[in-house]
């Protein structure tokens, strides 16, 4: 049952994404700073991180997911963000193999995760033709602040959901094992 | 490294060749959307409308603290010009009616002017900035359709790029890009009117790009109106788009390239006005062609 509470949340999350921009203030929009809220991605990598077991997929398979679904609702060129983000999370649960998961690897594991997003989407989208910009520039106006911004949200969603997930991981996936 | 392994290798290539199918899918000149895209937009955007009119309270408060500061100071100003617009407004009634009734004697019905309004209110703005295209929640059922302009009160911000059945979405000026040029206009006395292109939006210099095609050696200034045209074929015309900000000679002398700054603020939009030209446009005129 606890998954489909993790399917609602992601779906809540989805849906005030639309909304995230208009938080920020008028000041930092009109500048060429872009700061774009990932914030379903983070909360998958947290899922990904605590949630799944070393044998279960349950974050590749919701980025999946919602990764068309951000693609439909708030992209009109399908399948990016469905790729991009189901690659991600998938380096993300290797990573979390390699190291113990504490704290701070966990918040390394998600500036990592989050740059290669980003990166991703800069090399998708220049190939598509969407974008044409310099590296150097979007890495110091795009990926720089992006990766800032999300990191402050990881924060509030490990703080939050670490803890209950490690709980619910241990509820729903022992009796499969 | 377990990454290496054939079973990943092999689901990593079927995950590329799937992206490419869709982008290629989704890149292919598609006039509406696919059935399963419809239902998704319009349940996510039911949820969305539900969540933005406190959300869009709550930012409104928020930012308009920071407008109180500088409250006294607009008052003043907007006092002197409600003033001016008082003479204005009559001046305008009086066209108004003799535009009609000269109208009515020469037989014209439908002007390139007019337009039907249709009120609608962003939902939700696409957290990808790098397409810069909001939700809005008027669709099909509504009378919007695909490349309609849009615009606020101050000016034209977009146009219309994909509809579903209850919601729309709007690619906004900033994000456009060479297939989407409007056609536009400075507006001069007699028949000296100033045309050109907006090609696009210069993210370094955070203008418009308009293109005066003819070199007649008419000067534009800076803090000039440039307005629709509806010469196009898609957009009435007279919707303003912005004001010259800097004009820059071409290199080779054929065209001028003016720097335009948008009217309207493209980052702070909640109520949009959908136009639906009352003369046919050129996509009524082909598809009443093809029946």
């Amino acid at each position: 049952m606890k998954r489909l509470v993790l399917v609602l949340i992601l779906f809540g999350l989805l849906v005030i994404e639309g909304i995230a921009i208009d938080l920020l203030p008028l000041r930092l929009l009109e500048t060429e700073i872009l700061i774009v809220p990932h914030w379903l991605f983070m909360f998958l990598i947290v899922v990904a991180i605590f949630f799944d077991k070393s044998y279960t997929f349950y974050a590749v398979v919701f980025s999946i997911v919602f990764g068309i679904l951000i693609d439909i609702v708030y992209a009109d060129i399908l399948g990016v963000y469905m790729f991009v983000y189901a690659v991600s999370v998938y380096i993300a649960q290797i990573l979390k193999r390699l190291f113990i998961t504490n704290f701070l690897v966990s918040c390394i594991i998600a500036m990592i995760t989050i740059s290669l997003v980003e990166i991703q989407i800069y090399i998708v989208y220049s190939f598509v033709g969407t974008i044409d910009l310099p590296f150097m520039f979007f890495l110091t106006h795009r990926l720089l602040p992006t990766v800032v911004a999300n990191l402050l949200f990881f924060l509030l969603v490990y703080f939050i959901f670490s803890k209950r997930l490690v709980r619910w991981s241990d509820e729903e996936l022992q009796r499969v094992s | 490294m377990s990454f290496f392994r054939r079973k990943s290798l092999f689901i990593l290539l079927i995950g590329i060749i799937l992206l490419v199918v869709l982008v290629g899918y989704s890149l292919t000149k598609r006039d509406h959307l696919s059935g399963p895209e419809k239902v998704i937009v319009d349940s996510v955007g039911w949820m969305q409308n539900i969540i933005s009119q406190p959300a869009n309270f709550f930012i409104d408060t928020y930012h308009s603290i920071g407008d109180i500061r500088i409250t006294y100071e607009e008052n003043k100003i907007l006092k002197e010009k409600l003033a001016e617009y008082k003479t204005l407004v009559y001046e305008v009634n009086e066209l108004d009616k003799e535009n009609e009734e000269l109208r009515k004697t020469l037989d014209i019905v439908d002007s390139p002017r007019d337009f039907e309004p249709i009120l609608a209110t962003v939902i939700s703005r696409s957290p990808e900035r790098w397409l810069e295209q909001v939700t809005i929640n008027r669709g099909t059922k509504h009378g919007v359709e695909k490349n309609m302009a849009v615009m606020t009160v101050d000016g034209m911000i977009g146009k219309v790029t994909s509809v579903s059945n209850m919601h729309a979405t709007v690619q906004l000026i900033t994000g456009f890009d060479q297939l989407n040029r409007i056609s536009a206009t400075i507006s001069r006395k007699g028949k000296d009117n100033i045309f050109g292109l907006i090609e696009g939006y210069d993210k370094e210099k955070e203008a418009l790009v308009f293109r005066i095609m003819e070199q007649s050696g008419k000067k534009v200034k800076e803090e000039e109106l440039v307005v629709s045209s509806s010469l196009g074929g898609q957009y009435p015309s007279g919707l303003p788009i912005g004001t010259i900000k800097e004009i820059e000679a071409d290199p080779y002398g054929l065209t001028t390239k003016v720097y335009l700054e948008p009217s309207a603020n493209i980052y702070d939009i909640n109520q949009v006005i959908v136009i639906d030209r009352a003369l046919d446009t050129d996509d009524d005129i082909e598809n009443s062609g093809d029946k």
